[in-house]
């Protein structure tokens, strides 16, 4: 102990001064760490490892264990993306290789990074101090320090307002809303203060603060622990809204939108949080906003989803192909605001058919936006009409949730009837 | 403060005569509550922290700025505190209990007010509370949960409006120095740290050239308002809003803070930008709406803004701004803690001792190994405006409950100027005005009469000062009467009493106080001069106007910019499309001017 922190020590706890929190406050990173974003090199393997090396090095020692355990040795040498701009290969053995982990550890690891790699990154929101209601805040606090990672009181609509001041103020905000649910009080900040701080100040201030909400069915939740209110975002110009399928979108997508200069509405399927496992890079590395993937290729009708329903649709692309030899095309919009138009409308012109799908209530969902701009781009292209398999225009039940979300079954019913029109 | 503890006066004599172990956080005697009445304290230096309240006399006060030093003993203005953490601050040379170690520290840099669960020695004989049911709880900034820290048997509501209840206490009192004839009150005292009377207030105030410079800015604020509010009626401006009567409030709060205080007003406080420079030519080139417009022409007039002069663009929409300013403190606090962090890591890593933080203690006698470690204390605050009507929208709730909770440098300014558009301040809210929640959210309040440009400067003045040391927030209700209707889009005639605005412009005026003040001391221009004054500002106005008439709008491209940092491919397309659909009615109309108006 020097006497420099000798000193430190007795001044803290002598009337009007702070504990110095240097270590936490500084975080892991406080060797590399800036201060306000800086985006990491996208998409080429080589530029990634050299800027991530660091934390990628960190991560060696301070991955909690959790995700360590259920690591094989079947894990792939890397990963590879088929964006629809083209494949995009991360977690190479180059790079640090892959690690097992499942959405909310991704999740985790991700704000792990952003917090290393950014020293005015700050994450918080409601319960967020012990780890979060799904865990996905956790250990971050003992390794970042109280100023960085903190509970707010239990009031959206601040934690949206208290995270675009951070924001405006060059700070890299992630802010928690506990469930999409209860985004709605601060649906105001969100939808007439970031969404419009660039524009109404012609560019002088911007907000582009990150809210990540859990969102989505979950099999119990009921009215209020389910929505996906993603199409009220995607209906407010000036916000982006991104939602994961799986640990290795949800890591690279919230790299990216936390970096990213612009508000972004992050939605995590809550039931994948511990559900969907797999091997996801260790390294720091993004993917990019508004591209789409193609999760599965094929011919005769494109099913278009996101969030958790990609896995949905996955599933009844499989049982088409089993029943009635249908080869079904997936794609996973993972942004929805602004969505891969091109993707799109160039799988649809080759397929000829479209269902889209989505949990959301079907009128005023984002699959009307999709079908809407199909059937006006690709028009001469289809071959049925579009198809769309989503939540009821009621409130989500609770009972009757097996009947309200858009399962397998509802999904098949679909595609056969598009490809039998 | 006294109010706030959750024993009565009461409590105390009955707790006194069981005889229970010392309490382990006291309140001073001398603020309690006596006879239900709230006994206030008479001191900045509680509001500001600079003394521990419960330090015995003698006990060694921390370094503090010479102004806020001199207010410590000087009677200043009544400050409303809510359980600062300067009243719970022990004496620096308490040890830390195991106990309060190993609390959990909060986002604030709580861990001195959580580090303190020690009791400093008391007198033999002390009253003691009678029950306290968590042995292990830090002292309470507010109630904890699972319960209060005492518990009676009585049921013992707080006053509320019922007469059943009992005498209200009194409303906080309004700091006022000058009065409607422009002479000093009785006993008339500086709030940071200017002494007593008239001529020490004026000169720790700047004296003439700072009180006569300001009042020109009060006049050239009236008159740009007036002319932009002609002009409005003109046709030449679609929007405006009016000044008048809030002068002071504005113009003095702009002068109280520091220049780069992060400013994150309402939309009828313009004055600060005036008074921090910006020109003329800025604000009609908003209004107007041309090219060189601060919002590219995009928002309604007077919705301003300035990166360089630390103005938050205003947004129509109310009370949002609120806990953005909580946002904006905590942003400046984190960067300043982190800044003392690092230089204190390289201190410890031998460096030459780096530069210290902004007020830290540093000589400890030694040549060498200052003390490291950071004050409260933050160069800049964020400065929140708002209005009475904007108080009761959940914004200003969350704001008011964040800043203290996260310890954030903020400073509200509350005008309350009577009105939202045409509804009375007495259809708003039942409370003590604004000032009265301050206390019940865990922060200090203080009520301005903003009609006395120097009460709103000195009170500001003491309440940033707050701020700044002790890096937490400060409410300040600001009492004003807005002469013309809420915009030009109003008429203020439909709500209000025939004499109702001469009677206040009588009384409350700012410019009228200020020129009888001025003029008193003979500091006044003279009618004459003034009003070639005010007629050369006009026509500075009018000749602004002119110029930003002449600049073009914005370009219809300019549309789709800056809705996100770069035009997203979905937006190019809607781009396009309306580029084709201009292209085609100008050939439609014969190739003449662009149909969007654009250069």
């Amino acid at each position: 102990m020097t006497l420099a922190t000798v000193a430190r020590s007795v001044a803290a706890r002598a009337g009007n001064v702070w504990a110095l929190p240097t270590l936490p406050l500084l975080g892991g990173g406080a060797a590399t760490a800036v201060w306000g974003r800086r985006r990491a090199a996208l998409q080429t393997v080589p530029a990634v490892n050299t800027l991530s090396s660091p934390s990628a090095a960190l991560s060696e020692t301070k991955r909690p264990a959790h995700d360590t355990a259920d690591t094989f040795d079947a894990l792939p040498p890397s990963v590879t993306l088929p964006l629809s701009t083209g494949p995009l290969s991360v977690g190479t053995a180059a790079t640090g290789g892959t690690q097992q982990m499942n959405l909310f550890t991704a999740v985790n690891d991700a704000l792990r990074i952003a917090l290393e790699t950014d020293e005015s990154a700050v994450v918080f929101g409601e319960d967020v101090a012990f780890g979060g209601v799904f865990r996905c805040t956790q250990h971050l606090r003992d390794a970042f320090g109280p100023d960085r990672v903190f509970n707010t009181p239990l009031c959206e609509q601040g934690i949206a307002g208290f995270g675009i001041g951070l924001a405006a103020s060059g700070v890299t905000a992630v802010a928690e809303i506990q469930f999409a649910d209860y985004s709605l009080p601060a649906y105001d900040q969100l939808a007439n203060e970031a969404a419009k701080f660039r524009y109404r100040s012609g560019g002088a201030y911007s907000a582009g603060l990150t809210v990540r909400m859990p969102c989505g069915a979950v099999g119990h939740g009921g009215l209020y622990h389910s929505q996906s209110p993603e199409a009220l975002f995607c209906a407010t110009p000036g916000l982006k809204v991104v939602m994961p399928r799986d640990p290795v979108r949800a890591k690279g997508l919230l790299l990216a939108s936390i970096r990213d200069a612009n508000p972004v509405i992050f939605m995590e399927p809550k039931a994948l949080y511990r559900a969907s496992v797999a091997p996801t890079p260790v390294e720091d590395y993004e993917l990019p906003l508004g591209v789409a993937e193609t999760v599965v290729p094929g011919r005769d009708v494109t099913l278009v989803g996101w969030g958790a329903q990609v896995h949905v649709l996955v599933a009844a692309a499989a049982r088409a192909a089993a029943e009635d030899d249908i080869s079904a095309e997936v794609l996973d919009l993972q942004t929805l605001c602004p969505w891969d138009v091109d993707a799109v409308v160039a799988s649809v012109k080759r397929t000829g058919r479209l269902v889209v799908s989505h949990e959301a209530p079907l009128s005023g969902g984002l699959g009307g936006e999709v079908a809407a701009t199909v059937a006006a781009d690709a028009f001469l292209s289809l071959e049925a009409p579009v198809k769309r398999v989503c939540g009821w225009d009621t409130p989500f039940p609770l009972a009757h949730e097996k009947y309200y979300v858009p399962n397998v079954e509802r999904c098949l019913e679909a595609i056969k009837d598009v490809v039998a029109f | 403060m006294a109010a706030l503890t959750t024993m009565t006066a009461a409590g105390a004599v009955r707790a006194a005569a069981r005889g229970g172990a010392p309490r382990a956080r006291r309140v001073p005697v001398a603020s309690r509550s006596v006879g239900g009445l709230q006994a206030r304290p008479t001191s900045l230096a509680r509001a500001s922290g600079k003394v521990g309240v419960g330090a015995p006399a003698g006990a060694p006060v921390t370094s503090a700025p010479a102004t806020t030093a001199a207010a410590a003993v000087s009677p200043g203005p009544r400050f409303h505190s809510a359980a600062t953490p300067a009243a719970r601050r022990r004496p620096r040379s308490t040890p830390l209990s195991e106990t309060a170690a190993a609390l959990p520290s909060y986002a604030d840099g709580v861990v001195t007010s959580h580090g303190e669960a020690t009791a400093p020695p008391r007198p033999p004989g002390t009253p003691t509370p009678p029950i306290k049911d968590y042995p292990h709880h830090p002292p309470p900034r507010v109630i904890h949960h699972p319960s209060a820290q005492h518990a009676f048997t009585k049921f013992t509501p707080r006053w509320a409006a019922t007469p059943a209840q009992g005498p209200a206490p009194l409303p906080i009192p309004a700091y006022r120095l000058v009065d409607a004839r422009g002479h000093f009150v009785a006993g008339a005292t500086g709030a940071a740290g200017e002494g007593v009377g008239e001529d020490n207030i004026l000169a720790g105030l700047g004296g003439r050239p700072r009180i006569e410079g300001l009042f020109r800015t009060m006049l050239r604020l009236r008159e740009m308002d007036a002319v932009l509010t002609s002009a409005q009626r003109q046709g030449r401006v679609s929007f405006m809003m009016s000044t008048a009567g809030e002068e002071a409030a504005v113009i003095g709060a702009a002068a109280a803070l520091r220049p780069d205080d992060e400013v994150l007003a309402q939309y009828r406080e313009h004055g600060v930008l005036l008074h921090r420079g910006w020109g003329l030519a800025e604000f009609v080139n908003q209004c107007v709406g041309n090219v060189k417009g601060s919002c590219k022409g995009r928002q309604m007039p007077i919705h301003y803004g300035s990166v360089e002069h630390h103005f938050h663009t205003i947004s129509s929409t109310l009370a949002t701004q609120m806990p953005q300013a909580v946002g904006v403190a905590y942003a400046l606090k984190l960067r300043h803690r982190l800044a003392a962090a690092k230089a204190a890591l390289r201190e410890d890593n031998g460096g030459d001792g780096g530069v210290g933080s902004c007020g830290s203690p540093r000589g400890n006698g030694g040549k060498s190994a200052p003390p490291a470690a950071v004050t409260t204390a933050v160069p800049t605050i964020a400065a929140c405006f708002f209005g009475d009507g904007a108080s009761s929208e959940g914004d200003a709730h969350a704001a008011f409950n964040f800043a203290p909770v996260l310890g954030t440098p903020t400073l509200f300014l509350c005008r309350n100027n009577g009105y939202a558009i045409s509804t009375p301040a007495s259809e708003q809210y039942a409370s003590d005005g604004i000032a009265g929640r301050g206390p019940g959210y865990g922060m200090p309040a203080a009520r301005i009469d903003g009609s006395d440009l120097l009460a709103v400067l000195s009170g500001i003045a003491a309440a940033r000062a707050a701020v700044a040391t002790t890096c937490r927030p400060f409410l300040v209700e600001l009492l004003a009467y807005r002469q013309n209707a809420h915009s030009t889009s109003d008429d203020a005639s439909r709500y209000r009493r025939d004499g109702e605005r001469d009677a206040y412009i009588e009384r409350a005026d700012p410019v009228a106080r200020l020129r009888a003040l001025l003029h008193r001391r003979g500091w006044w221009m003279g009618a004459s001069e003034e009003g070639v004054w005010r007629a050369a500002v006009r026509a500075e106005v009018v000749a602004a106007l002119a110029a930003a008439e002449a600049l073009p709008r914005p370009g219809w491209e300019d549309l789709f910019e800056d809705v996100y940092d770069a035009v997203p491919q979905g937006l190019v397309r809607q781009r396009d499309e309306l580029g084709a659909h201009i292209a085609r009615a100008v050939a439609r109309a014969g190739g003449g001017s662009s149909a969007g108006g654009g250069p």
